[in-house]
């Protein structure tokens, strides 16, 4: 055995040197506070030049930002999160300053449904109301999103950018698959972000960012979905492809500098969260698990905003990340430069 | 060079090469060795667990999944380390057709006592075959613990600074796997190195209080040693998730703690974790993420082939038809629950692949549908004569017909559409 103090030369403060890979996310702001915005704040996403905790103590661990998902018709919505909702259900609104005030989200997220797959001019004119409605009784940034149609969605988010202007919302998605150069250019009309979403194939989407980047849409009003699955239904995927997009980002990939954002409550499409059986124990707590569990793992692969579904589980998700050592994300002040 | 690639994607051996000498053998197993040792405990149902190669999985694969542990206490009487113990035993986890369940047993020296937690250990391998984790902080009760378990080499939990010198003597007589605690990174690195020249196989436990602080520490040390090559990090991650825990929960709060905690960690290089509770609602997750995580991502997830009766479906259900990779498969199996229509879903073997792929690249024929038709009898499963194929493979429609008599039905191409394409047809 090496003598007591030739161990003693390897004691001292254990420090590994830091990970340089020169490049860095862009900064991307949601939510205008002035001056032709009337958020309350808005929320700071990027800027991060590492995977999260690769960074040891140089930089506090943040969590990521919570946007709520309301939806214009809650057929989607499981009966455990409906339960839970009762009747804010049927009051978009209602439903959304809940979110604010009682479960502390930091965003809403409106999805306007369309049961019946088709989009009528009545259809449009009362998402346009309802998006301007939302953007007058809550202070908070604000998110849209379609009904994941080809033909509608472009046509959706183009009239809610315009009835919107200058609140620097999120409108999701664009999509290779749809007219993504109509939802850009709204988004450019009205200073809005896009979230630009591919199926679990970072190819695409390099090569969705790059043709909105074309487009003229600039780096710092693009977000990244690049599809969360559900636990148990490809999760490891997401995350595989969250961290693999991440590090070529970082390597200095231009066209894949842009936060991430995930979709835990996509984890209510499992069964897992949603079926009563004996043999899988507590249904509530399970679901809640279920999309708490898709939340952290993908917090650790690099996502900056969630989108989540369950009131309790963005409670707890708060609640627990403060407790584990996590510190609250960053947001822009009233006043402050957007 | 094929060779040495596949050598290197570990789908093939040194020892399957002919020519190779004795010491070039050597060498090259110096060269390819994973930068995280592998350590085996138990020797009726042996674990092993480390040897990790890479910090993402998309780099190659994480290699031996996380130990679950269930931590059994001695401080409350021989009948209830025996019932949590077996109550434990019991959990049963199925994942595509495996199953899954606690994979070691760990016993706690709460009592104190010597004698005590020599009977809980001996009591432990009578009941199980599992291999055992010995935790405790004094050498003279560890000892107790050792001679109850013989020659059954048991991890010990933990050394600590100041019983290193012993706990190192004891794993030595008892042929035992040592872990070594601290919270600093330097301590540990410097208590891994005497016990491993000791020629002990050694594990890490880097002590901390909050999540955010056990997974910096754990990605510091396997950066440490995958990108780094310091031999003193390169041994498994052991973790103990209920000891993040804030604060006193209920019951039904530390399940849930517990069980993202060890989501977390095991994502971020625990090689294995010791629990407090076996429940399922907390380890159904669990084990799910770690059977994804720890999935071969160069390997396309597949289910079985077959027909599969999803709800209470009956001979007058619609049959729908699909392929096994295994995405496709949730998402459709997924979809159709969405509907609320009972079904019966039939699942052709196209290798893993999507509808489209398979396709594209000739494991999807109408000939594998008929093939399947036949081979599973589903003449005699339904009343009817319809099958549902999906939208993408319409031009499939045609020839399926006419080689099995089948009308056939061009569903949607978007699995999600499914519920309104049942929905539509059922009224």
């Amino acid at each position: 055995m090496l003598g007591e103090d030739l161990y003693r030369l390897l004691a001292p403060k254990f420090e590994l040197p830091r990970i340089q890979y020169g490049s860095r996310i862009h900064e991307v702001h949601i939510g205008n506070t002035t001056p032709h915005g009337t958020r309350a704040y808005g929320i700071i996403l990027g800027g991060v030049s590492n995977l999260p905790l690769f960074d040891g103590r140089e930089r506090t661990p943040a969590r990521p930002h919570i946007a709520m998902q309301i939806h214009t018709s809650p057929d989607d919505i499981p009966a455990s999160v409906s339960e839970a909702l009762g009747d804010l259900l049927d009051n978009p609104i209602k439903w959304a300053r809940f979110c604010a005030r009682e479960c502390g989200a930091e965003a809403v997220q409106l999805k306007f449904n369309l049961p019946t797959r088709t989009l009528s001019d009545r259809n449009l004119d009362e998402f346009r109301e309802l998006a301007r409605q939302l953007a007058r009784e809550v202070d908070i940034p604000l998110l849209f999103s379609g009904s994941d149609l080809v033909e509608t969605d472009p046509q959706i988010l183009e009239a809610v950018a315009f009835a919107t202007k200058g609140e620097r919302v999120l409108l999701a998605s664009a999509r290779l698959g749809n007219d993504y150069s109509r939802i850009a250019k709204a988004a450019i009309d009205n200073q809005h972000v896009v979230l630009a979403s591919t199926d679990c194939d970072p190819p695409s989407q390099k090569m969705l960012n790059e043709r909105l980047l074309e487009i003229g849409l600039p780096p710092d009003q693009i977000v990244i979905d690049p599809t969360t699955a559900a636990l148990g239904y490809g999760l490891e995927y997401s995350l595989s492809i969250a961290e693999q997009i991440r590090l070529n980002a970082l390597k200095g990939d231009r066209s894949l500098q842009m936060p991430i954002v995930a979709f835990p409550a996509n984890s209510w499409t499992a069964r897992e969260a949603t079926i009563e059986d004996s043999g899988y124990g507590n249904l509530y707590s399970r679901g809640l698990i279920w999309e708490l569990t898709t939340a952290l793992t993908m917090t650790l692969a690099g996502a900056e905003l969630l989108i989540m579904l369950h009131p309790d589980s963005v409670k707890r998700f708060k609640t627990f990340m403060k407790e584990q050592g996590f510190t609250e994300p960053s947001v822009t002040k009233k006043n402050s430069q957007d | 060079m094929a060779f040495a690639a596949a050598i290197l994607a570990g789908t093939a051996k040194l020892e399957d090469c002919p020519y190779i000498t004795e010491e070039e053998r050597t060498r090259i197993e110096e060269l390819i060795a994973a930068p995280v040792m592998k350590l085996t405990f138990g020797t009726r149902k042996p674990l092993s667990i480390g040897g990790a190669r890479v910090m993402h999985r998309h780099e190659l694969k994480f290699y031996n999944p996380t130990a679950i542990a269930f931590k059994a206490t001695d401080a409350q009487g021989e009948e209830e380390v025996e019932a949590a113990t077996k109550r434990s035993l019991e959990l049963r986890v199925e994942r595509l057709g495996e199953n899954f369940g606690i994979d070691a047993i760990a016993i706690a020296s709460d009592s104190g006592k010597a004698e005590t937690f020599s009977r809980a250990a001996g009591q432990i391998m009578r009941i199980t075959d599992l291999p055992i984790i010995l935790c405790c902080s004094r050498p003279e009760i560890l000892e107790a613990g050792l001679q109850a378990c013989g020659t059954e080499k048991p991890l010990i939990f933990a050394a600590e600074k100041g019983t290193l010198e012993s706990y190192i003597e004891l794993a030595t007589d008892h042929h035992a796997p040592l872990t070594v605690a601290h919270g600093d990174l330097g301590e540990l690195r410097l208590m891994a190195k005497k016990a491993s020249d000791a020629s002990l196989d050694v594990a890490l436990c880097p002590v901390s209080q909050s999540l955010a602080e056990a997974l910096e520490k754990c990605i510091t040390i396997r950066r440490a040693a995958i990108a780094h090559k310091i031999r003193e990090f390169g041994h498994p991650i052991i973790t103990v998730p209920p000891s993040l825990i804030k604060v006193s929960k209920t019951t039904q709060e530390s399940l849930w703690h517990e069980s993202l905690l060890t989501s977390a960690l095991l994502f971020r290089y625990a090689d294995a974790a010791i629990l407090e509770n076996a429940e399922i609602e907390q380890m159904l997750p669990i084990i799910t993420l770690r059977h994804g995580v720890f999935s071969d991502p160069r390997v396309p997830a597949k289910v079985k082939p077959g027909l599969y009766r999803l709800g209470k479906a009956g001979p007058d259900s619609p049959v729908l038809m699909t392929v096994n990779y295994a995405l496709t498969y949730y998402l459709v199996s997924g979809d159709i629950d969405k509907a609320k229509v009972d079904c019966f879903l039939l699942v052709a073997e196209t290798e893993g692949m999507s509808v489209l792929n398979a396709l594209a690249g000739g494991q999807l024929r109408a000939e594998t549908v008929a093939d399947l038709v036949k081979q599973i009898n589903l003449n005699a499963a339904v009343n009817h004569r319809k099958i549902i194929i999906p939208g993408l493979a319409a031009r499939l429609r045609g020839e399926i017909e006419e080689l099995t008599g089948w009308e056939i039905l061009v569903g949607p191409a978007e699995s999600r559409d499914i519920p309104l394409f049942l929905n539509r047809n059922a009224s």
